[in-house]
């Protein structure tokens, strides 16, 4: 049963230069209790995206056309009322680690309780004992309830955010970059526990991340986003065993890997396209070692290359 | 044959007085000894707040140290004067994280280049000027050179002003270059080729190059022996492939084990060593202890010196002293 479809979404920032196509025409589908890696590098419309299904975009954002469907509604056509007994509810977020996501002058345990008293219905007294359960499960002690965000070190207060993201029950998270600036030690514990919470809860999780290694360790399946264009996705496996596009290809091969033996690693030459004079034809065609004339003139379609595993190259059409 | 040595070099950083009373004290770098080799490239690897930083600063002398000696080229690098220092500054580079605060943003990138060849009086003309920019500037990959001279800062992505950046070092002929996390701010794409620049540079010039880095797979991608640091102190040092093969220190152990690989079937195995680490309140004995797995008694009352395992590998760890 799909939870999550984005149907041809597009979205663009007004900005001084003229407009940005920060995603063009994106689909996905995610089922429940399926966890979606989305990769991609700075300016490649990730965020956009994440952004997009939670209706959080910044005011100079525009939807240019597309749905997102969610348990059956079009997010971005609710009113602010319907919409807010969807999001932050059904559907939450945990944010990119950072020291102002909570307020410093009020108790982690009055702002998690606040969530459910104010979503909920909750009485106060029975808000905090869901949220000292929360903050168990997320394996903090119930203590944390009477001290203040910036009192806690960084992997805490990831963790208080894990616990908050989990306080209603939700049936799909989005985590925003959820380990980026942690410790190499409390990434890897936090991204493990996220991924054993995922498996006891059951619900669906759409991880943001520029961090190859991440979005493997932790997805069922990968979408890659180059200058705001799918240009691969499938399941984590097929993808990463036997990348087709050349772009992912490479994002690969230039990320040293401390299991296999030490080869040289491929740049990709070049730099990120300009979205607000994106190139002719494929985007990916001023870095790609094989653009051939087709590629500077005619964007290539997303064809398949093997089961649910899609990719965007002409050199893969046709054969 | 050695460049530069740190000899029980100490760094510690006063913290005001109403935060834990009086005479405390961050202890960013607490008796360091590091000896590095004309022509290698080191690793210095760690989490934040484990000193890496602080260290590299001192080495390049951007911060005094409280206590102990820094060596390059067989001088006293506190103690050098006038000419020496100018010297001494010409020798020793160092690049950082963040290309775009270590760009004047309202300075071209010729500007910012030229700048320390002026500094330095090392060129008569204007013309001889552009000359020696856009020879650095090409000799990093910054092509077309040209067109790059008149841009600014923001006009460049990250992993092209961390190319200028690098040019910019090098146009002073360095033995030395300290290289504070200069991929971490880049996109994967881009993280590549600093690297193998750095590589390139390595093998074509002879220069020493010490790698600040918390990632351990860049560290072994350029580096043939590494120091891994925590909280102040060496932990462990040894030969890059040696360590991260075999690690010996707990803390070591648990760092490799959480280093993430790009493998999607691989499971990923518990570590078993608790919170994080507290620069402030570090504890008596090992600073590890309180978060070891294994810590003994001994532990918890007395420090383990950095103490030779073999040959070439120190580890300061109780559980691997003699006797």
């Amino acid at each position: 049963m799909s939870l999550l479809r984005v149907e041809d979404l597009s979205v663009s920032y007004v900005t001084e230069r003229g407009e940005l196509k920060a995603l063009s025409e994106v689909f996905l589908e995610l089922n429940e209790g399926e966890i979606l890696g989305v990769l991609g590098e700075s300016g490649s419309g990730k965020s956009t995206l994440a952004y997009s299904v939670l209706r959080m975009l910044p005011p100079n954002a525009k939807v240019i056309k597309g749905r997102v469907v969610f348990e059956g509604k079009d997010l971005l056509r609710l009113s602010e009322e319907e919409l807010s007994k969807i999001r932050g509810k059904r559907l939450t977020l945990i944010p990119q680690n950072s020291m102002n996501a909570l307020s410093p002058v009020h108790k982690i345990g009055d702002q998690l309780a606040d969530v459910l008293v104010k979503h909920e219905g909750l009485s106060k007294r029975e808000a905090l004992k869901v949220v000292k359960e929360k903050l168990r499960i997320a394996k903090l002690s119930e203590d944390v309830t009477n001290r203040y965000f910036h009192e806690l070190s960084g992997g805490m207060r990831q963790r208080v955010m894990t616990a908050m993201s989990l306080l209603t029950d939700p049936k799909l998270i989005i985590a925003d970059e959820p380990t980026t600036g942690l410790d190499v030690i409390v990434q890897y514990q936090l991204l493990r526990e996220l991924k054993s919470l995922q498996r006891k809860l059951g619900f669906s999780m759409m991880i943001i991340s520029h961090d190859v290694s991440v979005i493997a360790k932790i997805s069922g399946f990968v979408m890659v986003l180059y200058g705001g264009k799918v240009l691969e996705c499938g399941d984590v496996i097929s993808v990463f065993k036997g990348p087709k596009s050349p772009y992912t290809q490479l994002l690969l091969a230039s990320f040293p890997d401390i299991s296999s033996p030490i080869e040289k690693i491929t740049e990709i030459p070049g730099s990120p396209p300009d979205l607000i004079e994106p190139p002719e034809g494929c985007i990916f065609h001023p870095r790609c070692p094989y653009a051939t004339d087709r590629c500077r003139s005619e964007e290539p379609p997303l064809v398949k290359v093997g089961e649910g595993h899609y990719a965007r190259c002409h050199l893969l059409e046709g054969g | 044959m050695e460049i530069l040595k740190t000899i029980r070099l100490k760094k510690y950083f006063p913290l005001s007085k109403s935060f834990l009373g009086k005479g405390s004290y961050v202890r960013a770098v607490d008796g360091v000894d590091i000896s590095i080799g004309k022509g290698e490239v080191f690793g210095l690897v760690g989490e934040s707040g484990c000193g890496k930083t602080t260290l590299g600063r001192l080495i390049v002398r951007l911060e005094e140290p409280t206590e102990g000696r820094i060596i390059f080229e067989g001088r006293e690098v506190t103690k050098l004067t006038g000419k020496e220092i100018k010297w001494f500054r010409r020798k020793v580079q160092m690049i950082f994280q963040n290309p775009y605060t270590s760009f004047d943003p309202r300075y071209t990138i010729f500007d910012s280049v030229a700048e320390p060849l002026k500094i330095h009086k090392l060129s008569s003309s204007r013309e001889e000027l552009e000359e020696l920019v856009i020879k650095a500037l090409e000799e990093v990959g910054l092509v077309p050179a040209q067109d790059m001279l008149k841009r600014y800062p923001h006009e460049l992505s990250g992993g092209q002003l961390q190319r200028a950046s690098i040019a910019r070092a090098l146009l002073l002929k360095p033995d030395f270059l300290v290289a504070d996390e200069p991929t971490s701010m880049l996109d994967a794409s881009l993280r590549a080729g600093i690297l193998n620049l750095l590589k390139r540079l390595n093998e074509e010039r002879g220069m020493s190059v010490v790698l600040i880095t918390h990632d351990i797979a860049a560290a072994r991608y350029i580096t043939k022996r590494m120091a891994v640091m925590y909280l102040g102190k060496m932990v462990e040092i040894g030969g890059t492939l040696k360590i991260i093969k075999n690690p010996l220190h707990p803390y070591t152990r648990a760092l490799m084990a959480s280093v993430l690989s790009p493998d999607p079937t691989g499971p990923m195995e518990e570590v078993a060593i608790k919170g994080e680490p507290r620069p402030v309140l570090e504890p008596k004995g090992c600073r590890f202890h309180p978060r070891c797995p294994y810590a003994m008694d001994r532990c918890r009352s007395e420090e383990p010196p950095l103490a030779e395992v073999e040959a070439g590998h120190r580890v300061a760890c109780w559980l691997y002293a003699k006797g």
